[in-house]
């Protein structure tokens, strides 16, 4: 049998943060890491009118980050790209509001993942917003749709219901051409390496650059490119 | 000799299960008669993702939040009040700060090391840099690691990586098991080229009745990196535990859930599993406290008490 003694004290209440010094010794360790980066991560890359947030089916911060890489990668490709795609579970943190930092870029988007576009018919297009629908929402430019209980309800392309063109230029990554995600995206579009060998960090941060440099800032927002439906 | 009791304290197992007394009480307070009594606090951690340093104080959902040198602090602070601890992580280590894409690793190890963890279970980011990157990692552990469900062929990870450990602690054998996910949907192939798959349930729960029949464990600990639970009935920790008979506790990781406590699911023998996830980034230091009364010569237990500190490592 245990008697009961008194209620545990605990030397601070639970629920109401707890300031902890830091160890010493463990800054010991990190400093040498950490001093011969500081300086390149901490360098403010652009500034942002809002925080940047993620959320399905459609987030602040995934809408952000596809519209300037699908603008960035326009600009640098010298061709149109119709469609950028990530992941949701690829962008790693959210943005606050003011400095972005290089840090950032990098929490945001760890991976050594690629750019890679695809050539894809309507078809194929089609089939992809199908699967993004399944899963709830995405990060993604230049479509508007609409899901009712999982299902594909509609979808445009840059404002063009009927998708007359025949081929639409998707830009995505590596990571989620080659079956990642619990394979997102079953492509059977052609494949176009566009440009070569740019990661996808590499092209965030080339595209808040530019804005940057033309005196621009980032406008995080969501404006309905993604829609949850319910038939009456 | 078990006596349920109601306990205010929210932070407390609900009425209904046998809760056996306080692990905190100050050593004065247990007296000759209490000798046979041993206790056991467990802090864990899952899925640091290289949070080495605090997230900015401007970040949307974590402001000034985490950092390794503040969760090392409060680890030693809480080995101060109750002498030694049984710290444990459960994969995802690396990858999510620059600090991995320019040091590959090699911080996260020397300070889990520094910190007294005492075993790990790997996680699929932490295959990120393929099996040699792996390796140069596990060389620098001073802690062992666990899987028991990966087959790891001839890719020479099996020499780094356990089934299973016993770990004696405050008198008492702890046998700790590790489970895995699936790494080929998530993974590039080259990453884990000759890493084979297995169901984790079958195997975990023939390591755990090793561990408790021949090796004499008092508490089996499973280090999953499976996830918390998944709507479709993919294998998680909920499914873990309700299909297995040999487990105590699941330790989680991966799908980074911020549970606010521990959760409670009935094993095949109808038994309480206890499973834990605290979420990502070291913002939370889970903790899990165990009281073994042996008095009579009847062990009762194991829980005496559980709890999860919630935003303890803030500003």
């Amino acid at each position: 049998m245990v008697s009961q003694g008194p209620e545990p004290q605990l030397p601070y209440e639970i629920g109401k943060g707890y300031l902890t010094a830091e160890d010493a010794k463990i800054e010991a360790i990190i400093a040498p890491y950490r001093e011969p980066l500081q300086k390149s991560m901490a360098e403010t890359l652009c500034f942002s009118d809002a925080s940047a947030t993620k959320e399905l089916p459609e987030g602040s911060l995934g809408s952000l980050i596809t519209d300037i890489l699908r603008n960035e990668m326009s600009l640098q490709s010298n061709s149109s790209i119709d469609i950028c795609f990530l992941n949701h579970g690829g962008l790693r943190v959210e943005w606050p509001k003011g400095a972005i930092t290089r840090s950032m870029v990098f929490e945001l988007m760890p991976f050594e993942n690629q750019l890679q576009v695809i050539q894809m018919n309507t078809t194929q297009v089609e089939g992809m917003l199908k699967l993004i629908a399944a899963k709830g929402g995405s990060p993604i430019s230049g479509i508007r749709m609409e899901i009712e209980n999982g299902q594909l309800k509609s979808w445009s392309v840059n404002g063009d219901p009927k998708k007359e063109k025949t081929l639409y230029n998707v830009l995505t990554s590596d990571y989620l051409v080659n079956g990642g995600d619990s394979y997102l995206l079953k492509h059977e579009g052609e494949l176009k390496v566009i440009p070569e060998n740019l990661k996808v960090r590499s092209g965030i941060e080339a595209a808040i650059t530019r804005i940057h440099q033309e005196g621009k800032t980032l406008k995080p927002a969501k404006d309905g490119r993604i829609q949850k439906v319910t038939t009456p | 000799m078990e006596e349920s009791r109601k306990l205010p304290r929210r932070n407390f197992l609900k009425a209904g299960l046998p809760i056996l007394g306080m692990a905190f009480l100050p050593n004065s307070v247990w007296g000759e008669s209490m000798k046979r009594e041993k206790r056991l606090s467990i802090l864990h951690t899952n899925d640091w993702h290289s949070r080495i340093d605090p997230f900015p104080v401007n970040d949307p959902k974590f402001p000034g939040m985490g950092g390794a040198a503040r969760r090392s602090a409060l680890i030693n602070s809480i080995r101060e009040e109750v002498g030694e601890v049984l710290l444990l992580d459960a994969g995802d280590i690396v990858q999510g700060t620059p600090y991995f894409n320019y040091y590959a690793g090699v911080p996260e190890i020397r300070l889990m090391n520094e910190m007294g963890y005492e075993c790990a279970t790997l996680g699929n980011h932490d295959f990120d840099n393929g099996i040699e990157g792996l390796k140069k990692l596990l060389r620098l552990a001073k802690f062992p690691f666990v899987n028991c469900n990966y087959d790891f062929g001839q890719t020479g990870l099996s020499e780094f990586v356990h089934k299973s450990v016993v770990i004696k602690k405050s008198g008492l054998r702890i046998g700790i098991v590790g489970v895995g996910i699936d790494l080929k949907p998530l993974l590039p192939a080259e990453n884990i080229l000759g890493i084979n798959y297995n169901h984790p349930v079958e195997l975990a729960d023939n390591e755990a009745k090793r561990l408790r029949n021949e090796d004499k464990c008092d508490l089996v600990i499973c280090l999953s990196h499976l996830g918390y639970e998944y709507s479709d009935g993919k294998v998680s920790d909920r499914v873990l535990a309700s299909q297995t008979r040999y487990i105590d506790l699941i330790i989680g990781g991966h799908t980074h859930t911020f549970l606010e406590k521990p959760m409670q699911t009935a094993n095949l023998e109808g038994r309480m599993v206890t499973i834990n996830q605290v979420g990502w980034a070291g913002l939370r230091l889970g903790r899990i406290n165990y009281l073994f009364s042996n008095i009579n010569n009847t062990k009762s237990g194991p829980i005496s008490q559980i709890e999860v500190f919630k935003k303890s490592i803030a500003i």
